[in-house]
């Protein structure tokens, strides 16, 4: 029986040449579906996926539901459906676990037709159905039945991704759960200590840290500008300083051609933030960062130095491959969220050694299309 | 002396400061300067260092020189081209946010293979101009110290692709200011003391009836071989040779050919020899507009619209100019600047026929030697004795080295970009092995147009920008309809069109009359053409680009209300 189907499916039959769908539109059409289906389950991909079960399945007419109602119909007119197909919609709905396709009449205009009707599930929920009208026999009941499963399988990928931002976001926010803590004790204790000796410098500092608390916890979008990510890392920095005093002195070299860059909020403080922690605080004496951002034609690189007591090679490996991922987390957050909005040539580039300090560079493109 | 250290000057600074960038800070009290965006005025400064280019600083002069009046159309054409870029693209290109031109095409179409398509359209435009700088590096060079034109274009090649791998664009936008001073005053104190001397009468009137002749004795070198017409029979002293004739002979009136690397010394009062290929022209027929001059093939009003056209659309279209709005932190600033540029850019321009007009009296044996592109700076030699004469030449000569270093760069970096940003989409490194590439390619190629005036490689950049990427700009950002496929259509069959005009041209394969006219300015037909084609294409695709409201409320809502796809 399969063989015969295959026969058919494939055109080497002569009779049916004509009618028969070929593997390159059978196959465009699933792309089609495929690329549709990854944006969600909508009345748009609805019609993309009746499109596809036509020329698939080699059907009459096809209509696609959601879990109540017809989004999109093939072959014949939406009203032909009639109320049948909400019946049938339902009674696949409610057995749930569907092994195969329903089968039932449906009396159109012109007569009557039979048709099969096979759940779209999304995590084990039905969230729709496909209608082929078509004769139902032989293999079509299977084939349909793969169909939809393919639908599914899609489905339950665009899912995935969706999920995949909604954690990339999660790690937005972790990372600035993560900078808090440390770093409002430090600078609140900071202040505390300054307001009897210098209360106008403390007030100056309590300026600063609301405006560095306003700016992080912007919702708005996730995209900044060097410029706008500079401010925060001034912030930052003063309130730093108040801290460690001229422990470290601060070397800034910014052209300005890389202000207008826009890139993932967050991006150069968690670097700043890590050569202090880890480079600059535990060195003896008083040590440089230096930042520069330079121009590179269609790209601009930012990098953050520090001539603190660097960190040991191996130690790091460790840290990036989430081994030990207590010290160096904002770096990693960093990397990972560059990676994801700008693609993976735009991680970040980490020159380090024992007691050499530690340079981090990110490159970001000038213009990011979306 | 003076001359070599002024322009030594110039390249230094250009390193220095493009290597260490200006923005520095020690403190963080200092971080707010050092992360404060360009100011429109200071951003109008490098626009203008980038604009001004060898193409106007020596070729338009030398044009003037050459044909007269006819070729201020360029100056005119230029003018309206930076108006048009301040009403129609510099903001909306800004606040979409794209750096270069294929990435806006991309953006806004939402074809990766368009962006390809327009990357390769930038490297042509930009190409051709490039050639015109390095041309103009190894006329100045070849002015100030003697040297064969080679060494010029050589080391201005060299330089410019050193620095720029080496990480000169670090401070570009400041190293361009600067070169925009050095340019503008080598503009503007020759033009004041040339001012002074003709007002005060000390010298003959420009405009006279009769061809010019050389005031003094005067020695011209002829660096390659070239065929000249005189007009009378003349005594000269011939180092090198003319024909078999060398010594002080006297030259019959009629065509002669002179070798390359003679020195002829032609006595004062002799009317000058023209190149064979320039004809000969009285001060009254030199100032007439629309006169028939042999310019555009005999047909000089179809010629004016060609020249107007193609330099105004052309302009709008120069893939360097287009990216350094980019500076800018927003659309408004953006406009803001290039309304600077306009208000500093109109003099630069006004100044500069002066130079032909006066290289005319000042130096007629360029005339002869095929070397008017070096008029500019040769006038301040001719025009003041000793120190003074020296001085301008500096000052002429900085600015000259100025307006080709920073246009080549801006040129290298957009042509590297589109080769390894575009093309390839890959990284730093590959851009800075895109630099020497094209650099090296370019250079090779200028070394063989050392006899093609610097203008007519200007003309064809332009004629080839107005017809490929200047519709495109302007029909992507006040068009909705425009389709990928529609502007693929008008990229290729107005950038085809007019980029095999100009080939043709270019190999010779027409040489007069209207065939000339047409396919060596084809800015006429070819502008509306890609307009046409661009709109019909579109209007016949059933294609449409994705998020379009978005896309138009990025580009034209103000700049403080932030659009949210």
């Amino acid at each position: 029986m399969t063989r015969r189907t295959s026969k058919r499916r494939f055109g080497v039959s002569k009779s049916d040449v004509s009618s028969e769908p070929s593997v390159l539109e059978v196959l465009t059409s699933l792309n089609e579906l495929a690329l549709a289906v990854r944006s969600g389950f909508d009345q748009r991909s609805a019609e993309l996926i009746a499109k596809a079960a036509t020329t698939a399945l080699d059907a009459q007419a096809v209509g696609v539901t959601s879990d109540t109602e017809l989004l999109a119909s093939i072959g014949i007119d939406p009203n032909d459906w009639g109320s049948a197909v909400r019946e049938q919609t339902s009674a696949v709905v409610d057995r749930r676990r569907v092994e195969r396709p329903t089968v039932y009449q449906l009396s159109t205009g012109t007569g009557e037709a039979e048709v099969a009707a096979a759940p779209i599930l999304s995590e084990g929920a039905v969230i729709g159905t496909i209608h082929v009208m078509a004769d139902i026999g032989g293999s079509r009941l299977a084939e349909l039945t793969q169909f939809s499963q393919l639908v599914s399988s899609q489905l339950q990928l665009a899912e995935l991704e969706q999920s995949r931002a909604y954690a990339a976001e999660a790690e937005l926010k972790a990372l600035r759960a993560q900078v808090s803590p440390h770093f409002l004790h430090n600078s609140l204790t900071a202040i505390a200590g300054l307001v009897n000796t210098n209360p106008g410098m403390a007030r100056d500092l309590i300026a600063t840290f609301a405006e560095f608390l306003r700016a992080s916890f912007r919702t708005q979008t996730d995209l900044t500008t060097v410029a706008e990510e500079l401010r925060l890392v001034e912030a930052y920095l003063e309130l730093e300083q108040a801290r460690f005093g001229s422990r470290f002195n601060v070397s800034l070299n910014i052209a300005p051609e890389s202000l207008p860059v826009r890139l993932p909020f967050l991006s150069v403080q968690p670097l700043v933030e890590n050569a202090i922690r880890h480079g600059l605080e535990s060195r003896a004496g008083s040590g440089v960062l230096k930042i520069v951002a330079e121009n590179a034609g269609p790209e601009i690189t930012i990098s953050v130095a520090d001539d603190g007591v660097g960190i040991d090679p191996v130690q790091l490996e460790r840290a990036l491959s989430g081994g030990d991922s207590a010290s160096h987390v904002g770096i990693l957050a960093v990397d990972t969220r560059l990676r994801s909005t700008f693609g993976d040539e735009y991680g970040l580039t980490i020159e380090t050694g024992r007691n050499a300090g530690t340079e981090v560079t990110i490159r970001l493109p000038k213009y990011h299309p979306g | 002396m003076i001359p070599i250290v002024a322009v030594g000057f110039v390249v230094v600074m250009t390193l220095v400061l493009g290597t260490t960038g200006l923005r520095y800070a020690r403190t963080t009290s200092n971080f707010f300067v050092a992360s404060r965006t360009v100011h429109p005025v200071w951003n109008a400064f490098a626009v203008c260092g980038e604009a001004m280019s060898a193409a106007s600083y020596l070729g338009v002069p030398a044009l003037i020189f050459v044909f007269g009046f006819e070729m201020l159309w360029p100056l005119v054409g230029w003018t309206i081209g930076f108006l048009l870029l301040s009403l129609f693209i510099a903001a909306p290109i800004r606040r979409f946010g794209s750096y270069t031109i294929p990435e806006f095409i991309e953006g806004r179409l939402d074809s990766p293979r368009l962006r390809q398509v327009v990357a390769i359209m930038v490297i042509v435009v930009s190409w051709f101009f490039f050639l015109a700088q390095l041309k103009g590096a190894g006329v100045v060079t070849r002015a100030l110290l003697g040297t064969p034109y080679w060494v010029g274009v050589l080391a201005v090649g060299a330089l410019v692709a050193m620095n720029l791998s080496a990480g000169g664009m670090r401070g570009i936008t400041f190293v361009q200011g600067f070169q925009f001073f050095f340019i503008f005053l080598g503009i503007l104190i020759p033009f004041a003391v040339m001012s002074t001397v003709w007002f005060r009468g000390d010298l003959d009137p420009i405009i006279t009836n009769s061809a010019p002749v050389f005031l003094d004795e005067t020695a011209v070198d002829y660096p390659n071989d070239v065929s000249i017409d005189l007009p009378n029979a003349t005594k000269v002293d011939i180092d090198g040779s003319v024909g078999d004739q060398s010594g002080l002979v006297e030259l019959s009136s009629g065509t002669h050919e002179v070798v390359g690397g003679s020195t002829i010394t032609w006595p004062a009062g002799a009317s000058a020899p023209h190149a064979s290929t320039i004809g000969a022209l009285t001060g009254t027929e030199w100032a007439q507009p629309l006169g028939d001059k042999g310019v555009g093939g005999g047909h000089p009003l179809y010629f004016s619209f060609a020249i107007v056209l193609a330099n105004m659309f052309g302009l709008m279209g120069l893939p360097h100019i287009v990216v350094r709005f980019y500076t800018n932190p927003t659309g408004r600033e953006a406009r803001r600047t290039n309304l600077i540029v306009l208000a500093l850019i109109a003099p630069y321009y006004a100044m500069l026929p002066l130079f032909g007009a006066a290289s005319r009296v000042l130096s007629p044996g360029l005339l002869g030697a095929g070397t008017t592109d070096s008029a500019t700076v040769s006038v301040g030699e001719r025009l003041v004795d000793g120190t003074g004469g020296e001085l301008i030449t500096a000052v002429v000569s900085a600015g000259a080295a100025a307006a080709f270093l920073s246009t080549s760069s801006g040129l290298l970096i957009a042509m590297a970009g589109a080769v390894s940003h575009d093309l390839m989409s890959a990284g730093v490194r590959q851009f800075r092995v895109a630099v020497w590439l094209v650099a090296a390619a370019s250079v090779l190629v200028a070394l063989a147009v050392e006899t093609t005036d610097i203008n007519v490689l200007i003309g064809w950049s332009t004629s080839i920008a107005a017809s490929s990427i200047a519709p495109l700009l302007v029909l992507g950002i006040w068009w909705t309809r425009l389709t990928s496929n529609g502007a693929l259509a008008a990229i290729v069959v107005g950038g085809g069109a007019s980029t095999a005009a100009v080939l043709s041209t270019m190999l010779g394969l027409v040489d007069s009359g209207w065939p000339l006219a047409i396919l060596g300015t084809p800015a006429v037909w070819s502008v509306p053409l890609a307009f046409a084609i661009g709109i019909v294409v579109s209007l016949r695709d059933r294609e449409t680009v994705s998020d379009l409201g978005y896309k138009f409320a990025l580009m034209h809502v103000p700049d403080r209300f932030e659009p949210q796809p």
